[in-house]
């Protein structure tokens, strides 16, 4: 039977190439990407504790700006060299077990910068939680004390030496790498007690967006992609 | 095929989509059941309750269709079982507004004495800037009133803050009296050069219970003469008021500033505000005031467990289905606020701990929600559903003397 001109076969075998092709297009590098590497995107909202502390107001857990007496978590993070940030991200929950690490990168946006900033990234190696502020890492169920105010000791409240630093020098998207980092949590080869980023030197002042902005997008703009395969 | 294909993608894609999630919980869907704690009060239109365990009463405010008076007191037996009748008490406004209808948004007892502070509005549209049509005897109208409970019908001993530095028109503001009964904090407070900052304060109270200015040796009724003189002249200001912060923390909003106070000890308090939690401590020159957002802002009305750090709130315009735990020690707040989701739910009022029971309440429609807490008061477990009759749960609160929470609930038809 002649076919009309613009009426189109089911089941054509020459006119059925475009499904299969689109079927293909989509399916082999979905299937090939659930056998090889995924990258996945956190951001601050998927933290699940967080604080900022500050000699400035010695008891409180979020000190966002240099100024004492009035502070608010939203919308922005006024980061001078007397705050510290402390940020936890539940790795484990987010990437499936049996995977390897690959790469992770944490990405910062500054969005005003006076002054060359150095922000040091460190691994907390002492436990904190309710209560942490300036002076102790957690007050509840007791108090105990940093072994320096503010998570500053080296080799006891946070690591030795430097996961990676921000210099900070134009407002922009700034990244570092952290993959051992989030390889140790992953593996549990340290126990995940989060990050502290500090300010390496007393110069300089930096604002973001704040991580914690439930009601504004700030802290889809702290963002921590992982990629992983299966091991 | 391509609709097979696009269903295949999707289900391919939605573990990385719930990887991104906001971090919150849900809890199981609620199961019908009963409390044997909780009691239901006959209050219609309640809008408020606050229990005082030191004089086995109870107080109710309520909304403007309730026409016996803005405010009854229930006395509660020894049991803690409320009387079957009620007090009314019919707050005072100006004769120019008899037109006008009063409500109370906040009420306290004092914690020794037999006082009942409340806090009460007048129906009227508030804007920044006020409009030019607001009648001028909203000026004399009185929002903190004082009872005398010890004499029977209780004796309004005083009704001042009054003028230009307070709101009107607000359907939020609480009141509360610290644990030591010091001090007194009131809520809807504004700056007088700008009607959208708003701010809240406290006063002193003296050794009768009457919220002072300034120490003062002389008699009572000389005292409360005093007190008239200067709220006629618009002079009675709280001494102490919150830092001007009108542009994240205190912007204008249907509930007015200081949704809902508990104090923490003499120096601290935690307050409910639009955008969330704060805390004020008025001589704290490091952190005088401290705001923590919620998820959802609005209404912010909390209850705080009173052993455990943890907080319970609630926030919202229109009813919801979720509430949030956040903490705090000595007053500070901490940490990250965890929302949690109650499936099927329309949240509408402030949450009540049952702290020996290790339970939760919190308000809905028609309907309260008793959610398991575990040792250190995180919710757990499948959250009970308890039917009862009234539209908006908004007037709840529990007795630590009698553990029991009472629920203002309509009158059968």
């Amino acid at each position: 039977m002649n076919q009309e001109p613009g009426v189109r076969s089911q089941g054509s075998g020459i006119q059925a190439w475009p499904n299969l092709v689109f079927a293909a297009c989509i399916l082999i590098p979905m299937l090939a990407s659930l056998a090889s590497a995924r990258t996945i995107t956190l951001t601050a909202d998927d933290a699940d504790e967080m604080a900022s502390i500050s000699p400035l107001a010695p008891r409180l857990s979020w000190v966002m700006g240099p100024q004492p007496g009035v502070f608010n978590t939203q919308p922005t993070l006024y980061w001078e060299s007397r705050i510290a940030l402390l940020m936890r991200f539940p790795i484990t929950d987010h990437v499936p077990k049996g995977q390897r690490v690959t790469k992770a990168e944490l990405t910062i946006i500054p969005n005003y910068v006076a002054g060359a900033v150095n922000i040091q990234v460190r691994r907390l190696l002492a436990e904190w939680g309710t209560g942490v502020c300036q002076q102790y890492r957690m007050t509840y169920p007791k108090k105990v004390e940093w072994n320096q105010p503010g998570g500053r000791g080296a080799g006891t409240d946070r690591t030795a030496k430097d996961t990676a630093m921000f210099k900070i020098i134009k407002v922009g998207e700034h990244a570092v790498d952290v993959t051992e980092d989030i390889e140790l949590w992953y593996t549990g080869g340290a126990p995940n007690r989060g990050w502290i980023f500090t300010h390496e030197r007393d110069v300089g002042i930096a604002y973001f967006a704040s991580p914690y902005a439930p009601q504004t997008a700030g802290a889809k703009t702290w963002k921590l992609q992982i990629t992983f395969e299966p091991q | 095929m391509r609709c097979v294909i696009a269903v295949a993608c999707l289900v391919m894609w939605l573990p990385l989509w719930r990887a991104e999630a906001q971090p919150k919980v849900t809890l199981p869907m609620p199961k019908p059941g009963q409390l044997d704690a909780l009691v239901p009060v006959m209050a219609h239109s309640a809008r408020v309750v606050t229990v005082s365990d030191t004089h086995g009463l109870l107080a109710f405010g309520h909304w403007t269709s309730f026409a016996d008076g803005q405010v009854s007191l229930i006395r509660l037996d020894a049991k803690g079982t409320p009387a079957a009748s009620a007090v009314y008490l019919k707050l005072p406004k100006p004769a120019g507004l008899l037109k006008n209808k009063n409500y109370v948004t906040g009420m306290a007892f004092h914690p020794k004495l037999p006082i009942l502070y409340a806090w009460q509005d007048i129906d009227g549209h508030y804007t920044n800037p006020v409009p030019a049509t607001t009648p001028a005897e909203v000026k004399q109208f009185d929002h903190l009133c004082v009872y005398n409970l010890a004499k029977d019908p209780p004796e309004l001993m005083v009704h001042v803050c009054r003028g230009d530095e307070f709101l009107f028109g607000q359907q939020g503001g609480a009141l509360a009296v610290d644990p030591t009964g010091s001090y007194l904090y009131v809520p809807n407070l504004r700056e007088i050069k700008n009607a959208g900052s708003l701010r809240f304060a406290r006063f002193p109270l003296d050794a009768d219970g009457l919220p002072i200015i300034a120490e003062s040796k002389d008699p009572a009724p000389a005292r409360i003469k005093k007190i008239e003189e200067l709220n006629t002249a618009e002079k009675f200001s709280p001494p102490q008021i919150t830092p001007i912060e009108y542009v994240h923390l205190f912007n204008l909003n249907a509930y007015g500033s200081g949704h809902c106070f508990v104090p923490i000890g003499k120096d601290a308090v935690i307050a409910g505000g639009y955008q969330g939690l704060m805390t004020w401590r008025p001589d704290d020159k490091h952190a005088t005031l401290h705001g923590l957002p919620l998820r959802n802002s609005g209404h912010v009305q909390f209850a705080v467990h009173p052993s455990l750090p943890a907080i319970f709130a609630t926030s919202h315009y229109s009813p919801q289905n979720s509430f949030f735990r956040a903490e705090h020690i000595d007053g500070y707040l901490t940490l990250l606020p965890k929302q949690y989701v109650i499936e099927g739910s329309k949240l509408t009022g402030p949450p009540a701990v049952f702290s020996k029971a290790k339970k939760l309440a919190v308000g809905g429609e028609n309907a309260l929600y008793i959610i398991d807490l575990d040792d250190h008061g995180f919710p757990t477990g499948v959250p009970t559903r308890v039917l009862v009759n009234c539209p908006q749960v908004r007037a709840m609160v529990y007795s630590e003397r009698f553990e029991r929470a009472y629920v203002g609930v309509e009158v059968s038809k």
